[in-house]
């Protein structure tokens, strides 16, 4: 696990500095949303590393950073969002992940995606009401 | 367990020892290898400080090198806390064993 000298072997990630609020990328180069948050699964064996996940993103994740008043109001717009389109919170799982840079490419569509649940229902139930929305712009 | 969670939570030593609170954490891509050929992480460490400021602009941690000023003002090494060292953990505080914090570094 570690190299000489204790130092870890593999490439150092800082969780915040590095994942937190980095955006998402499709397997199409299309923005998919930010990364909110990271879920790890913990081992029964209290001597093993919990290991990442998923990726979080969107208001659901974001409302658990932010705490307070605020985000238990984020929190009830996810879960309101949630109920509508009977999905689970948005995540990522992390074999969607090609690669960590600057932004965080992904190997699944977005549309595929549930951290895309926000936009989609912007357009669904917003944009698409709007008289003309159906015709292309001239 | 999410990353949420372990933020802003206070680290304590099985001695009563404040060391600060969870500001980052070091993941370490040593993993087994997922369907995209990309290896996964594992939590190796919780970086633990008094102070907020430097993290955030990533002077702690030591990814951002310049201007010197400022790194000269905030860069100061985080107090590491392997995971194998946390004895016990809750929403609002982290304890940890000093003996095997520094059997680990």
């Amino acid at each position: 696990m570690n190299g000489p000298g204790g130092e870890p072997a593999g490439r150092q990630v800082w969780a915040v500095l590095e994942l937190l609020d980095r955006q998402l990328v499709d397997r199409d180069g299309r923005l998919a949303g930010k990364i909110d948050d990271v879920d790890f699964v913990v081992d029964d064996d209290p001597d093993a590393p919990p290991r990442v996940d998923a990726l979080l993103s969107g208001l659901g994740a974001l409302a658990n950073q932010i705490g307070g008043d605020f985000g238990r109001w984020l929190a009830s717009i996810e879960r309101r969002l949630a109920a509508r389109r009977d999905r689970a919170p948005s995540r990522i799982a992390w074999s969607d992940v090609k690669s960590i840079g600057s932004s965080v490419e992904l190997a699944a569509d977005r549309d595929d995606l549930d951290s895309n649940r926000g936009e989609r229902w912007v357009r669904d139930v917003i944009i698409d009401k709007v008289p003309g929305a159906g015709h292309e712009a001239e | 367990m999410k990353l949420s969670e372990l933020l802003g939570v206070t680290v304590v030593t099985t001695d009563g020892e404040e060391l600060g609170r969870v500001h980052d954490a070091l993941l370490v891509q040593d993993g087994p290898v997922g369907a995209q050929g990309f290896a996964g992480l594992r939590l190796h460490a919780l970086a633990v400080g008094t102070r907020s400021f430097g993290t955030k602009l990533g002077y702690t941690q030591g990814t951002v090198k310049g201007p010197w000023l400022l790194r000269a003002m905030f860069h100061r090494p985080p107090t590491l806390v392997p995971w194998q060292a946390i004895v016990q953990r809750s929403a609002s505080r982290i304890v940890v064993d000093r003996r095997r914090m520094d059997e680990s570094t």
